[in-house]
This record gives C-alpha cells, structure tokens and sequence, in this order.
C-alpha cells in the first residue's frame, strides 16, 4: 500500500472528526458546508497537530476555513517543521 | 421583602490588593495585565495574564495552615477577612448562627492539583500529601471561612465557570430576603495559573497574545487573571440600626441557560437573565445607568452582549454606560463576578464609571458608550454586573443606590 499524502491525512482527520465517510470530503469542500461550528473547528485543528506533530498558530488557524486551506496550511507547516530539525 | 445591602467588602487582584488599590487603578484606568511569573510559559503559545502581585503568604497564615490552603483559598479568605473588619460588624453568637458563607469557584485547587499529577506521572511519586483534597476542594474558602469565623449558616459553594461568583452572590441575596440568613460573605476566588490549566485554555484558542481588549474592533481575546473578592450582605433594616456604611442595595438577581451551545454566547439567553434581574429587583431598564459587562475581549463574547443589552434596554442602550473592567483586572473565571461586582460598588460609593481599558478602534458591533480609555466622573442611581459562562449560564446582577 502506498504512503498516504498530506492532502489525503487531512481528509482523513476531517472525514474522522465529521463522522464521514472520507470520499464525501474533497479539497474544495468548505468548512461551513459540513456545518462545522467553533468547536468542532478548534477539535479538528487539534486533530491536525496531533496527526502531523505540528503546532498550528492562531493566525494559520483562523486562515482554514477549507479543506484545501487545511493541506495547504499542514504542508507549509511540515516543511517549516523539516526544514527547522534539518 | 427585606431588602439586601452591601456593608463590606474585600477584594485582592492584579490592580490592587486593597480597596483602595483597587479603585486607584480602575480610575487611573491602569490595567495589571503582564507576563507570567508563577510558571515558566516557554512552551506556552500565550505569555501574559492578570496575576495578583505583591501578595505574601506567610503574612496572613501561619506554616500549618498554609499547608492545607491551596493559593485559590489564601486570596478568598484574606478577602473575607477584610470585607468582615471594612463591614465594621459586631458579631455575637445570634448573629453567627445566622451567617452564611456562599463563595464561588470555577477550579477549585487546581494549582495543588497540578502540582501532585507532575509527581504522579512525571517524577514517578508513589505517594502525595493527605493535605491534597482538602486543598484541591472547590468549597476551601466556604469552609475555611465558616470555621475561622464561626459562621455556621447555610454556606456552599458554586460551580459554574465564569459565572460561579455571581451565581454565589445571588443566593446570598436570596437566602437573605427570604429570611434564612440575617447576613452572608459571599463572593469568589480564582487561582488558575498552572501550567496543565494554561495548555487547556492554549487549546481553547481565546487568550489574547497581549492585552484584553473589550468591545475593540481588533480584540483578541480574554486575559486570564486571578484574584478574589468577598461582599458583607445584610438587610437594609439592620444595616441602617447599627448606622453602617451602604455601598448599595443589591436588588435583584436573574439567573437563565442558553440551552444552545458549549461555548458559543446566545444574546437571547444573556438577556432572559438581564431582564430576570431587572423584575427580581422592581427595576424598571430605564432606571439603570451603568453595566458592568462580562465584556470578556473574545469576538464572540463582546459582540453578542452588546445584542443582548441592546433586546432588552432599547433605546434606552444609547444612554447606558456599558464597561468591561476585565480590561484591567483580566478574567479571573470564578472570582470574575466578585470582582466586577467589587467595581461596580465603588462606581456606587464614590461616584464614577470604571473604564474600558486598551480600548482602540470602534466595532460597529459593539455600538455601545463603553467608556473607552477614561474613568469618567457619574452618579449611578441603578447598576446591572453581568457574568456569562461557557455552558450557557448566565448570572446577573442588579444593584440600586440607597441612602444610609
């Protein structure tokens, strides 16, 4: 089996946290659209931090409001975060 | 009905360990809002909080009792103490029997409780202090007030986050009025700074990096601060035989539940217990000059507050002065509605309006005289102080002028 993706780890964690099944979740589906309240966001952001090892700011929090924005912030946090142990 | 005033009050804070600090800094609008000093924050996202400074244990208790006394009971029994001698009481065994202590308390001792988990699952301890739960119980003040003063009324302790104080000082108010209680210490006290309560709230995504800026357009969240307030009620009648200084009548209570969401406020509910205060006082909105607002800095918070004054003063919000002195003295969670309760009795005494402190831009959401920056010099005839806690529960207070 091959490796699971960034983008495919965060659908995954969102699929989880939703209760979805993960194909009913793609890059361009909004946060809103899952009927995502503030707590259900501020549980999924944790998901994030515990699936990569990352710490998600404030600011990179409050940028995700999308799947897609959730790869992207995860993907620049990762390489923030392999770049720094390098 | 017997009505219920304040005789004596106590309170130690970030802005003051006295009252007379305590005033001083909320009319020089001087918040007390700095970095941590009772933990190391390196591995903490947020750095500043609202720590009571200056306050020496071993001056107020002796080794053995500190033993058994977490920080949260020391500031809620030194505030007691001293609203008991500012109350200027004579007490006699009639009296005592007839006293309650009613405190609130979101956390209980959670420091203490921190400190022994460290030792359990970091440093492998096989065993802690017996001075563990009573220190750890959410009631310590309750009872060590009770027993230092001999009052064996009716006392407990409530429990309902940022609420817990204002929620003790009703039932004060009540169990007084309706006859249960001739006088009661009631108030609250927080100690929250340990570093497992400080990653909770890390997680909960709401402290501000800097400084608590209420009803400012670019808030970024609560300040957390500890501290503890306690309030001498007793009834008008005896407090005008023994002619003793009134702060204020405390005239009304109104408590409700949103029924709606864990964290996120409903105007509707806030104002259910706004107008429930108002009736349980016979307070009509227009009599009402000033509200301490729960006014917390979060987004959320000061934006559906200023929906709820506005459902149910009307237009009377625009003559109204709403202020959050959270602004200086943080939120202190269980001990806020003392806190805040402490301002607004001075506001009464001595004729001005605590400021809204590190105030910037407006919010057209929050449109309201928060009275920005500047204590300003008033006569408050009629006072609301607002708690509203995460779960929905919302506790309000209604305060009156009355002569001596």
């Amino acid at each position: 089996m091959s490796e699971e993706t960034v983008a495919q780890r965060v659908i995954r964690i969102i699929a989880t946290n939703k209760k979805m099944a993960p194909e009913e979740v793609s890059p361009a589906t909004r946060f809103e659209d899952l009927k995502m309240d503030s707590l259900d966001a501020l549980n999924m952001i944790f998901a994030l931090e515990e699936e990569f090892d990352i710490d998600i700011p404030n600011e990179e929090a409050a940028k995700m409001k999308s799947v897609d924005e959730a790869i992207h912030g995860a993907e620049e946090l990762l390489k923030a975060k392999s770049s720094a142990s390098n | 009905m017997r009505r219920v005033v304040v005789t004596g009050v106590g309170v130690l804070s970030s802005i003051g360990n006295t009252l007379t600090q305590f005033e001083e800094s909320l009319r020089a609008c001087r918040p007390g809002i700095g970095p941590i000093t009772q933990i190391d924050t390196s591995r903490l996202r947020f750095h500043n909080a609202a720590e009571v400074g200056g306050f020496e244990p071993t001056g107020h208790f002796t080794d053995s009792q500190l033993n058994w006394l977490d920080r949260f009971a020391q500031l809620g029994i030194v505030a007691a103490r001293d609203a008991i001698a500012d109350s200027t009481l004579t007490w006699n065994d009639e009296l005592r029997t007839r006293t309650g202590v009613i405190t609130g308390s979101c956390l209980g001792g959670i420091g203490t409780e921190d400190a022994h988990y460290f030792g359990f699952y970091h440093e492998k301890k096989s065993r802690c202090s017996p001075t563990a739960v009573p220190r750890i119980m959410s009631n310590a003040v309750a009872s060590h007030v009770a027993m230092e003063q001999k009052f064996t009324g009716a006392t407990f302790t409530t429990s309902t986050a940022c609420s817990s104080a204002n929620h003790a000082i009703g039932q004060a108010l009540w169990l007084i009025r309706q006859g249960t209680l001739d006088c009661a210490l009631a108030g609250g006290s927080e100690a929250p700074i340990s570093f497992g309560h400080l990653k909770a709230w890390e997680a909960m995504r709401v402290v501000a990096p800097d400084t608590c800026r209420p009803f400012s357009k670019n808030r970024a969240g609560i300040i957390l601060g500890e501290g503890a307030a306690m309030l001498v009620l007793e009834t008008l009648e005896n407090a005008r035989a023994r002619g003793a200084k009134i702060y204020a009548e405390l005239a009304g209570f109104g408590m409700s539940a949103d029924a709606y969401h864990l964290t996120s406020p409903l105007a509707e509910g806030a104002a259910r217990a706004m107008n429930a205060a108002l009736e349980d006082g016979h307070l009509s909105p227009e009599q009402i000059n000033y509200v301490n607002a729960h006014g917390t800095g979060t987004q959320a918070n000061d934006s559906t507050e200023t929906r709820a004054i506005r459902q149910v003063f009307g237009s009377h919000a625009d003559r109204l002065a709403v202020s959050s002195t959270k602004s200086m003295h943080g939120h202190a969670l269980g001990a806020a509605g003392a806190l805040e309760g402490v301002a607004t009795l001075l506001a009464f005494r001595n004729n001005f309006l605590p400021p809204t402190a590190n105030f910037l831009d407006r919010d057209p959401a929050c449109d309201l005289d928060v009275v920005p920056n500047e204590a300003r010099s008033a006569e408050i005839e009629a006072a609301l102080s607002n708690s509203f806690a995460f779960g929905g529960l919302n506790a309000v207070l209604a305060f009156r002028r009355v002569a001596e």
